[in-house]
C-alpha cells in the first residue's frame, strides 16, 4: 500500500496539465459521464432518499471518478494518481475504533455508524465562526463545552489581536493561531471539561505556517484533538494541505480530512456533488490516511446546505459511504438564518434528519447565517443540536423524509430572504452566560412546534 | 520599551513605500552621507583594525542609520522604523547570556572584548548541503567529537528518498525532521546529547518548514538556536517574521543573523561595515535575540576572506564589542575547500581578525563558500577551534593580527580571483573512510604541513 511520501511522489511525477485542463478536460466530463453511467438521479419530492441500491451505485461510482480523473495538485500541476485497488484495499484495511479523541474522562472512541443506527452520533458541537473578542469566544466554548453529551467542540476563528485585523501568512496570524487555542483550553477547563478535544484545528490558521505554530504542544494541543485537512473544491489539493498533511502526520495527530462540495459548481447538481462528496470520503480515508471526516455541500448561491438538494447530497452520500467503508464522517449543516430566529431551527432540523438516518457518525452544530457573520453563534444551537439528535437516533429514513418535507414548506421559500439573526452578545449575558428570556421563550416554543408535528424531543 | 507585537504593529502602519524606492531613495542615499558624516574609512594597507575611535564612531553611525533607515517589510511594503533613544534603551536591556545545550553541555554564551584573552565560543560545523543522511550523521559526530565545541552547525539534505526537495512542499518538511532527528542521533553517538544545534533549521526555506522542525517530537529544544534572516540590504519578510514570532513565542533561543554584501547596496568596505552594525543592533533590539550570526560576503566571489572584508569584520566587532553586550559569533566562508592550502590560509586570516576584534565566537569558516556538496568534513572545524585557541590565549594585539593577516592575503590573495572549481577542495567521502570516520592519509599529510607552515610564520597554532 502507499504511504504518504508515495502519493508525493506521485504530486511531483504524475502527469501534467493547467488547471484549465483539468476541471474543464477531465474533472468535468467525468462527473457527467459517471453520473449517467451509474444512474445517480435527484428525487426532489424525496430529499432523504433510503435508496440502497442507489447508494451503493454511488459508492462504486466514487471509486470510478477517483481512479478516472485523480487528485490535482496545484503547485506542481500535476495529478496524483490512484489506483482501485489500492483504494479498495486502504477501506478494507481501515481499523474501526481506532479512532479516539480527548484525553481523561472525556476520552472517546468515534465509532462508525450504519443508516437508521440506533447507535447515538458523535456529538461534535460548536462552530469555527469568526469570535471578535476572546471573551466572547471564550464564552461560547464554555457553553459548548457545559452541554454534557458533547464528546468534542469546534472553536472560533480570531479574526483580529490587539485590535489588528489578522493578516493570513504574516506573525499576527500565528499569533491569533496560537492566542485561539490557549482561550479555547482555558474555556474548556473552565467548565470543567479540560479533556474535551478540539477537533476542527485550527480554525485561526489560513495558512500551514498558522497550523504547524498553533500545534507547538506548549500551547495546549494534544495529538487527541483532530486537526481539518481540506481537499480543495474540487477534486485538489496544494501544498498548503499537503504540509499540513504532512506535520500532523509526523506528530501522530489525528487527521480529519474534510471537503466542501459546491452545489452548482464544478460538479454540477446534485447528482454530481454526491458523487464527489462520496469521493471525498476515499480520498480522506485512502491518501490523507485520515482518523475522521467532516463533511457538507454548500449551494452555490445561497451558500447553506437546508435546501432540498442539499437534504438529498447528505442523504444518499452518508448512506454511500456508512454502508461501504467504516470511516467515520462528521455532517455539518448550514442554515441560512441565524441564531435566535425560528427559520434556523427548522433549517437545522431538516439538515440533522438528513444526517442522522442516513449512517453518519456524527453530528455538528449546524452553522447559522451561512457561517459568515462574526459573533453569530451561541451554545442554544449546539444545544438543539444535541437534543435534536437524540431524539431522531433510530428514526427511519422514509419518517424523517416526511418530517423535512413539513419543515422545508415552512422555510424553502424564505432562504433567499433569510434573516440574520442576533449575535452571541445580543441574546445571551457576556458575564452569567445565561440566554436571554427572549431566546429561552423562543427555544422552548421551536420545541414544542417541532413536538406537534413529530418529533420525539426526549 | 516596545516590544516584538509593537513591531510587528509598525510593520503594518509604517511608511508605505516600494521596494525600488526603498533603496534607491532611502537605503543608498542614508548609507553613503552616514559614512562620509562619522568618517568611516577603509585603508586597504590596514586589513585588521585596532582603532577604537574609528570603531566608536561605527557604533554611532549605526545608531544613526537604523534609525533614519528602519527596516523595510517586504509583505507589507512599509517599513519598521525604530528611534534613537529606543535603540540605545533596547541595547541595555540586552541581558549579557545566552544559554544553550543540556545536562553537561549546557554553556553560557558570554561577550568578549578586543584583545581578550578569553575563549571564543566555538560553534563548529557549517549548514551545508550533503548528498546522504549516512553523511550528516558522519559530519556532525564529527563535529561533535571536538572537545572545544559549544554548539554545532548541522548540514541540510537536499533530497528525501532519493526526491529532490522542494522548498515549500511536505519534502522540505521531511528533509527539515529529518536532519534534527539525524543529527541528535548523532550527537548521542558522539557522547554529546546535550551540545546545542545552533542553526535550526538549515534544511528549512519557509516559515512553515522552520516551525515544523521545532515540534519536540523531532528532537529540537528551545535551548537549541533558530536563525532569523535580514534580507540584503535591510530588508524582512513575513517568512522571517513568522519565524521569529513563533521562535519568540515558544521561548526558542533567537539568533539574529546577516550576511551583507560586500559590493551591494551598501557600497564598498565602509558602507557594508555600517549595514553590518546595523543588523547586529536591529537583532538586540527588534529580534531581541540570544545571540548574532554575522558576516560580509563579497559579492563576485561569495567568499569572506577578501581583504575589505577582513576589515569589515575587525571594525564591526571591535564597535559592537566595546559599545554593547550582545553576543556575535563571525560567520566567515573560504573561496578554498577541504584539503586546499588556500583554505587554511583563508580560515586563519578570518579568525586573526575576528577573535583579536572582540566578537563573542564564531561559527568554523565554510569551505568553498559553503556551496559544494558534502564540501566539509571535521578537520575543518577541528583547525578552526585551536586556531582561535591560540589566537585568544596569546592575548594577541590588533596590530600583529594585521601583520600576520597581510602576509597570509599575500599567500592566497590572488589565487582566490582564480577559477573556484581548482580550488574547491575535495568533499567528505573523497577525504574520510565512511565507515571508519577516519581522515585518509593524503589529507594527515597536508593537514601536518600547513599547521608546521603557520606555525613557522607565527600563528598561535595549539
Amino acid at each position: 500500500m502507499p504511504n504518504f511520501l508515495d502519493f508525493i511522489e506521485r504530486a511531483n511525477s504524475g502527469p501534467i496539465l493547467t488547471e484549465k485542463d483539468f476541471n474543464m478536460k477531465s474533472l468535468i466530463p467525468n462527473i457527467r459521464n459517471i453520473v449517467k453511467e451509474y444512474d445517480i438521479v435527484l428525487d426532489k419530492e424525496n430529499p432523504i432518499s433510503s435508496d440502497d441500491a442507489m447508494a451503493d451505485r454511488l459508492y462504486e461510482a466514487a471509486i470510478e471518478l477517483l481512479v478516472c480523473t485523480g487528485i490535482y495538485c496545484e503547485d506542481t500541476n500535476r495529478i496524483i494518481q490512484l489506483d482501485r485497488k489500492e483504494i479498495i484495499q486502504s477501506v478494507q484495511d481501515f481499523r474501526e475504533g481506532a479512532a479516539s479523541f480527548g484525553d481523561g474522562r472525556d476520552r472517546r472512541h468515534f465509532k462508525a455508524r450504519q443508516p437508521e443506527d440506533t447507535q447515538l452520533p458523535w456529538l461534535h458541537v460548536g462552530t469555527g465562526i469568526v469570535a471578535s473578542s476572546e471573551e466572547i469566544a471564550m464564552a461560547q466554548i464554555e457553553g459548548y463545552g457545559s452541554i454534557p453529551e458533547a464528546n468534542s467542540v469546534s472553536t472560533p476563528a480570531f479574526s483580529r489581536v490587539k485590535g489588528m485585523p489578522v493578516t493570513g501568512g504574516s506573525p499576527l496570524e500565528i499569533y491569533a493561531s496560537i492566542n485561539a487555542v490557549q482561550a479555547a483550553r482555558k474555556a474548556l477547563w473552565r467548565c470543567g471539561r479540560p479533556g474535551l478535544p478540539i477537533m476542527n484545528l485550527l480554525s485561526s490558521s489560513t495558512t500551514a505556517t498558522g497550523t504547524i505554530a498553533g500545534s507547538y504542544p506548549v500551547f495546549g494541543l494534544r495529538p487527541s484533538d483532530g486537526w481539518l485537512i481540506d481537499v480543495l473544491a474540487e477534486m485538489k489539493v496544494n501544498f498548503e494541505t499537503l504540509n499540513r498533511l504532512a506535520f500532523i502526520q509526523i506528530i501522530n495527530g489525528n487527521i480529519g480530512s474534510t471537503a466542501i462540495p459546491i452545489i452548482g459548481g464544478y460538479a454540477g447538481g446534485a447528482p454530481g456533488t454526491a458523487l464527489a462528496m462520496t469521493a471525498y470520503f476515499l480520498v480522506g480515508l485512502h491518501l490523507f490516511q485520515g482518523t475522521y471526516h467532516l463533511t457538507l455541500p454548500i449551494h452555490f448561491n445561497s451558500g447553506c446546505n437546508s435546501m432540498r438538494e442539499a437534504l438529498w447530497v447528505f442523504a444518499i452520500t452518508g448512506r454511500a459511504a456508512s454502508r461501504n467503508t467504516r470511516y467515520p464522517a462528521i455532517a455539518l449543516g448550514f442554515a441560512a438564518a441565524g441564531p435566535c430566529t425560528k427559520m434556523y431551527f427548522y433549517e437545522a432540523a431538516a439538515t440533522i434528519l438528513s444526517q442522522v438516518p442516513s449512517g453518519y457518525a456524527g453530528i455538528q452544530t449546524p452553522h447559522p447565517a451561512k457561517a459568515v457573520i462574526d459573533d453569530a453563534a451561541t451554545p442554544m444551537e449546539a444545544l438543539f443540536t444535541v437534543e435534536l439528535t437524540k431524539a431522531v437516533t433510530g428514526i427511519k429514513t422514509h419518517r424523517a423524509n416526511e418530517l423535512a418535507n413539513q419543515l422545508l414548506e415552512k422555510y424553502e421559500n424564505e432562504i433567499p430572504k433569510a434573516p440574520a439573526g442576533k449575535k452571541y452578545q445580543e441574546c445571551y449575558d457576556l458575564h452569567t452566560r445565561k440566554p436571554s428570556e427572549a431566546y429561552r421563550r423562543l427555544y422552548e416554543e421551536v420545541k414544542a412546534e417541532l413536538s406537534g408535528i413529530g418529533i420525539p424531543f426526549i | 520599551m516596545p516590544g516584538l507585537f509593537d513591531y510587528f504593529e509598525r510593520a503594518v502602519t509604517g511608511p508605505i513605500m516600494t521596494p525600488k524606492d526603498f533603496q534607491m531613495k532611502i537605503l543608498i542615499p542614508n548609507v553613503r552621507r552616514i559614512v562620509k558624516e562619522f568618517d568611516i574609512e577603509y585603508d586597504p594597507a590596514v586589513p585588521v583594525s585596532g582603532d577604537n575611535a574609528l570603531a566608536d564612531r561605527l557604533f554611532e553611525a549605526a545608531i544613526e542609520f537604523l534609525a533614519q533607515t528602519g527596516l523595510y517589510c517586504e509583505g507589507t511594503n512599509r517599513i519598521i522604523q525604530f528611534d534613537g533613544p529606543e535603540i540605545r534603551k533596547g541595547l541595555g536591556h540586552y541581558k549579557q547570556a545566552g544559554t544553550f545545550g543540556e545536562g553537561r553541555d549546557r554553556s553560557v554564551l558570554t561577550p568578549r572584548k578586543p584583545e581578550d584573552t578569553k575563549q571564543p565560543w566555538c560553534h563548529l560545523g557549517n549548514g551545508i548541503v550533503v548528498s546522504s543522511d549516512e553523511i550528516a550523521m558522519a559530519l556532525v559526530e564529527g563535529f561533535a567529537s571536538i572537545p572545544q565545541a559549544k554548539s554545532v552547525t548541522i548540514p541540510a539534505p537536499d533530497t528525501v528518498r532519493g526526491l529532490p526537495i522542494m522548498g515549500g512542499s511536505p519534502l522540505e518538511l521531511y528533509g527539515v525532521i529529518s536532519s534534527i532527528e539525524s543529527a541528535r542521533k548523532a550527537l548521542w553517538r558522539a557522547g554529546r546529547p546535550g551540545l546545542a544545534i545552533l542553526n535550526l533549521c538549515p534544511a528549512a526555506t519557509t516559515a512553515a518548514g522552520a516551525i515544523a522542525g521545532c515540534h519536540p517530537s523531532t528532537g529540537a529544544r528551545p535551548s537549541d538556536g533558530w536563525l532569523i534572516d535580514y534580507l540584503a540590504e535591510m530588508t524582512i519578510d513575513f517568512n522571517n517574521l513568522n519565524k521569529l514570532a513563533f521562535i519568540t513565542y515558544m521561548g526558542g533561543n533567537v539568533g539574529s543573523t546577516d550576511l551583507p554584501i560586500l559590493g551591494g547596496y551598501a557600497g564598498g568596505a565602509p558602507g557594508t561595515a555600517l549595514v553590518m552594525a546595523s543588523y547586529q543592533i536591529a537583532g538586540c533590539v527588534f529580534m531581541k535575540g540570544d545571540y548574532h550570526l554575522s558576516g560580509p560576503v563579497e559579492m563576485n566571489l561569495g567568499c569572506s576572506s577578501t581583504r575589505a572584508a577582513l576589515w569589515v569584520y575587525s571594525v564591526v566587532g571591535r564597535a559592537i564589542s566595546r559599545n554593547t553586550n550582545y553576543c556575535v559569533l563571525a560567520n566567515q566562508y573560504a573561496m578554498g575547500g577541504p584539503a586546499t592550502r588556500t583554505y587554511f590560509y583563508e580560515a586563519t586570516a578570518e579568525l586573526l581578525a575576528v577573535v583579536t576584534s572582540g566578537f563573542a565566537g564564531f561559527e568554523s569558516c565554510h569551505p568553498a563558500r559553503g556551496i559544494v556538496k558534502d564540501g566539509i568534513t571535521p578537520t575543518e572545524p577541528q583547525f578552526n577551534a585551536d586556531l582561535a585557541a591560540g589566537i585568544a590565549q596569546s592575548g594577541m594585539q590588533a596590530d600583529s593580527a594585521c601583520e600576520l593577516c597581510s602576509r597570509l592575503l599575500e599567500k592566497y590573495e590572488a589565487q582566490i580571483k582564480i577559477a573556484p572549481s581548482e580550488i574547491q577542495g575535495k568533499t567528505y567521502p573523497q577525504l574520510y573512510d565512511i565507515k571508519t570516520h577516519k581522515r585518509s592519509e593524503e589529507y594527515d599529510r597536508l593537514y601536518d604541513e600547513v599547521v608546521e607552515e603557520l606555525i613557522q610564520m607565527g600563528i598561535p597554532l595549539k
